[in-house]
């Protein structure tokens, strides 16, 4: 897997197919990503014989659209909920940007890329370096993923 | 599914190992096991999936894929060789399931394996999603090709013929001689030459037939945008039929039919050799040049009731239309790619080749339509190859067709030095000789393509008509050109009311009486400038003009540059009406991002500045470039009513309000139907403003002349000095202006990404320092955040940049925003 984010996903076991959705939908996953978990969602026995995980396994070459269709029809069908998906993206982005091997001014920059990513949403305001707060964005960082794994059930 | 690639080699003999292994597996008796291929494969053959491609001419790829409880194998198939210079058309695969065919000649068919269905082999599963797969390729096939994707092809086709007549030069002596024996009437003799062509060139036949099929490809897909809401309504309006509501419906017969033509490319002068159809080939051609696809459609479905007087049902009636439009879009499509770039370069370097090629190009829209009208039979290269010697012929034999050539030339190159020709002083080195070359090769270009067709026509399809039927047709086709003539005059002006009324609609926030009133300024002006025009053009008026005339080139273009004319002044006042114009560039280099282009351009406005939003009229002229010439033309009209003297005079409350509302920079500038404005205008078109000055400030610049003793250039000098200074002085010059976008202010979303233009105004935003922290959280230094109110797609909100250590860090559109003194405010 290519995809540093979505290694981060599955390493704190927090993958779904919504959350896969929404990544795809936002380009944070490709097509492939969602058709590998398909592939290992048919593996399960209940969803053997479900046609839109084969479909879903063998959509190589359909276009990304219809993939989507069918990975929504899928969601929708077997009625998946996922009401922490963003949480699930936002902790990947920042357990991304602070295992980077880099400077921190680098990794402030990074840290305003997120920001921006989810759209300066009021979380993540502590990580903008325009922010009057006096808190340091990597402290800020830091303590947002703890606060966030918190939230998913996740030990740090 | 996975997959990986392999050496060439490599991955065949993995693949022959697969299938022998299999072979070898089902005929060992594994099979009645029931439990045999899957375990062959996953077990012994290959622990993944594999691809195997092999690349030409056709990319062939094997997939033997293993998803745990299915097993396939299948062959997918994928042709490699539309791959363009400038557009690289993506093919799909098709796919097979090949589990089958492996079991077969085992005896191991599908039966044998049902019970094993219930464990873990199941192959019909499989069947079934390749079915549901091949099923969307044709649907992705039948609806979704993107008019973008129609256009590359269609320019492409002319690409490739005149790749085919580059490459095959050497049997360009073979058509010689047969043109030679033709022009002698020597048929026997032409026909041995054809023969010897045609052997000589197998390979340019080839570079023609992909080509055609291109074009049909383009046909094909065409056919989908070319019965426009618009002229269907027109058609029930005008024939009282119910053709919008059956559009649904016919247009999947019509795909269908059409994808069967495109797939065969066919049976052109075996269809032509029915009179019926020569004589509408001839028509159609005639109506493309006119109407362009709608005027062929249109053309199509009138040749068929009025001349041959078929009892049509609304079905078949749309059918026509449609074929029709699709030959007229093929039809411009290659003739514009060619007009544009290749037949405009052949005629400056005087190439023959390529003057061939364009013949060969319009000889093969006509085939094309041809091919779409009649069904498509089939059709082998060996047709099209007398199709391109005819076309040869045309180049070569009649001098009428050079004389008209010359004709067309001669014209447009008068045409050019005449509107340069106005002023009292003009002489012979004044001329322009860059835009007299252009005009006349232009006209050149013009000349050779329409007269190749005109002569190829008279040479081959109208002596093919019977001549009794030719007789009997003359009147029938009298009446049918008059027909045409007054359908295309009424369509015209239908669509240029529904433009005129959607641009008004979005130019002016006006209650709908004052909307209508202004429409009927608007209507009154435009009908004063047909006046004027049909005067200047034929000396009638316009009331006692043709159809034919209303419609003939000569008055669309006096009537274009009139308004064209106007439409430049409105630029100098009005910098966003100067993105209207690149969106016609852009709209030229880039069919498919100029509705873009124009949305974010359009959908600004600022308060305290005028506001223009353009938004549905002005998409809709982007996405097609007849309306957007209409576009631009109601623009000239309106601009006429705002800034032209004896307009909006008096208690005319709209044109007042219009005055006050969009012109209180305007400058009164003379009337552009007198000459002397005439002349302004002209001047202002090719950037000569100094010269204008002449015109705009005459009392000045007499005094001007008087004080100093200048001649009129000296005062024109002094002008041009004059307007480099100011140009210098109104240099933007702002820190949003002045940065490199860096990090976020590159991202590239609606919000981000919002259009350059707006950056102009950040003059007028409020200024705050911000404290900008760095590491640990210390306040490092001081940003510059700039706010400023407006909307953006309608919506209002703020504009914000931040300035960091001279570089924009930061350029967001909130919607909903206001000006704070903080960045990234979320609205309540």
């Amino acid at each position: 897997m290519n995809n540093n984010k979505l290694e981060i996903l599955y390493k704190i076991g927090v993958v779904t197919f919504p959350l896969l959705k929404l990544g795809f939908e936002r380009f944070w996953c490709t097509k492939k990503d969602v058709i590998d978990y398909a592939v290992f969602y048919m593996a399960k026995k209940e969803y053997a014989n479900n046609d839109l995980i084969a479909l879903l396994a063998g959509a190589d070459y359909e276009e990304e659209n219809i993939v989507q269709e069918y990975a929504a029809k899928f969601i929708k069908d077997e009625n998946i909920i996922d009401n922490y998906t963003i949480e699930k993206w936002k902790v990947a982005f920042l357990i991304e940007v602070k295992e980077m091997s880099c400077s921190e001014r680098e990794r402030i920059d990074l840290l305003q890329l997120v920001y921006s990513t989810f759209d300066y949403s009021q979380d993540l305001a502590e990580l903008s370096i325009y922010n009057a707060d006096g808190i340091c964005p990597i402290k800020a960082m830091n303590e947002l993923i703890e606060r966030k794994l918190k939230i998913l059930n996740v030990a740090p | 599914m996975f997959g990986f690639y392999l050496p060439k080699m490599l991955r065949q003999m993995l693949l022959l190992l697969a299938l022998l292994l299999s072979s070898f597996a089902l005929y060992s008796g594994e099979c009645e096991n029931k439990y045999p291929l899957e375990k062959i494969i996953t077990e012994q053959v290959i622990e993944t999936p594999f691809e195997i491609v092999i690349q030409t001419p056709v990319e062939i790829a094997y997939f033997v894929t293993v998803q745990v409880p299915y097993t396939v194998a299948q062959t997918c198939f994928k042709s490699v060789s539309q791959v363009f210079r400038d557009c690289n058309i993506k093919r799909p695969w098709k796919c097979f399931d090949v589990t089958k065919i492996i079991q077969v000649p085992f005896d191991c068919t599908y039966t044998a394996f049902k019970d094993v269905e219930e464990k873990r082999f199941r192959t019909e599963f499989k069947n079934e999603i390749v079915t549901k797969i091949e099923k969307r390729i044709q649907k992705l096939e039948d609806y979704k090709r993107p008019l973008g994707y129609a256009a590359c092809l269609t320019q492409n086709s002319g690409e490739a013929l005149l790749k085919a007549q580059g490459k095959e030069f050497q049997v360009i002596g073979s058509f010689h001689e047969a043109v030679f024996k033709l022009a002698t009437c020597d048929e026997d003799g032409a026909k041995k030459s054809f023969r010897k062509a045609n052997k000589k060139a197998k390979e340019a036949v080839e570079h023609v037939a992909y080509a055609s099929e291109t074009a049909a490809r383009a046909t094909y897909d065409l056919t989908y945008v070319a019965p426009l809401l618009t002229t269907t309504i027109l058609l029930d309006k005008g024939l009282n039929t119910h053709l919008t509501s059956s559009y649904v419906e016919t247009r999947d017969d019509a795909s269908r039919n059409i994808r069967e033509v495109s797939k065969k490319v066919g049976a052109v002068l075996e269809v032509t050799a029915k009179p019926e159809n020569l004589g509408k080939i001839a028509f159609i051609y005639a109506a493309t040049t006119v109407g362009g696809p709608f005027g062929a459609a249109l053309a199509n479905i009138m040749y068929d009731k009025i001349i041959l007087k078929k009892s049509m049902t609304e079905k078949a009636m749309l059918r026509s239309f449609a074929i029709g439009a699709a030959a007229g879009y093929a039809a411009e499509g290659v003739q514009g790619a060619l007009e544009g770039k290749k037949i405009f370069e052949a005629a400056k370097y005087a190439n023959y080749l390529s003057k061939v090629s364009s013949a060969v190009a319009q000889n093969l829209t006509t085939d094309v339509g041809n091919v779409a009208l009649n069904g498509g039979e089939g059709y082998n290269s060996k047709d099209f190859l007398k199709s391109i010697l005819s076309s040869v012929a045309v180049v070569e034999v009649g001098n009428d067709s050079l004389a008209t050539i010359i004709e067309s030339t001669v014209d447009s190159t008068l045409n050019s030095v005449a509107t340069q020709g106005v002023e009292e002083d003009f002489n012979f080195k004044k001329i322009d000789f860059k835009q007299v070359e252009n005009s006349l090769y232009q006209g050149f270009a013009n000349g050779v393509t329409r007269e190749s067709v005109h002569a190829f026509m008279d040479a081959t399809v109208i002596k093919a008509i019977p001549e009794d039927m030719r007789r009997i047709d003359k009147k029938a086709m009298d009446e049918l050109e008059d027909a045409f003539y007054k359908a295309m005059l009424s369509y015209q002006e239908y669509q240029r009311e529904q433009i005129q009324l959607a641009v008004l609609k979005s130019l002016f926030q006006m209650n709908k009486d004052d909307r209508e009133n202004l429409f009927k300024l608007i209507q009154a002006k435009d009908q004063e400038i047909k006046e004027r025009i049909a005067q200047k053009t034929f000396g009638k008026n316009f009331k006692d003009l043709t159809a034919k005339e209303i419609l003939s080139d000569n008055f669309k273009e006096n009537y274009l540059r009139f308004n064209t004319a106007l439409g430049e002044e409105l630029i100098r006042n009005n910098p966003q009406f100067a993105a209207l114009l690149n969106i016609a560039d852009e709209y030229g280099r880039n069919p498919a991002g100029a509705p873009d282009l124009f949305a974010t351009s359009f959908n600004l406005s600022t308060p305290g500045r005028p506001t223009l939003t353009l938004l549905e009229g002005g998409l809709q002229a982007a996405k097609s470039s007849s309306l957007l010439s209409a576009t631009l033309e109601t623009l000239g009209v309106i601009t006429m009513i705002l800034y032209s003297p004896g307009v909006g005079e008096g208690s005319d409350d709209v044109s007042k309000y219009s005055q006050e509302q969009l012109a209180p920079s305007a400058i009164p500038l003379p009337d552009p139907t007198d000459n002397e404005g005439w002349d302004l205008y002209t001047r202002a078109i090719r950037g000569d403003r100094a010269a204008a000055y002449k015109y705009l400030n005459r009392d000045e610049f007499e005094k001007i002349q008087k004080e100093n003793g200048w001649s009129d250039e000296e005062v024109i000098s002094f002008y041009e000095n004059q307007l480099k200074k100011e140009e210098k002085n109104i240099d933007l010059q702002h820190p949003v202006l002045d940065g490199d976008r860096v990090g976020n202010a590159n991202k590239l979303d609606f919000h981000h990404a919002f259009p350059d233009l707006i950056d102009n105004f950040s003059r007028d935003a409020q200024q705050f320092s911000i404290p900008t922290k760095g590491e640990g959280g210390v306040i490092v230094r001081n940003s510059n955040l700039y706010q400023l109110e407006g909307s953006l797609n309608g919506t209002n909100g703020v504009f914000e940049w931040i300035v960091d250590q001279g570089s924009i860090t930061h350029r967001r559109f909130i919607p909903g925003g206001k000006v704070t003194g903080k960045p990234n405010q979320i609205p309540q």
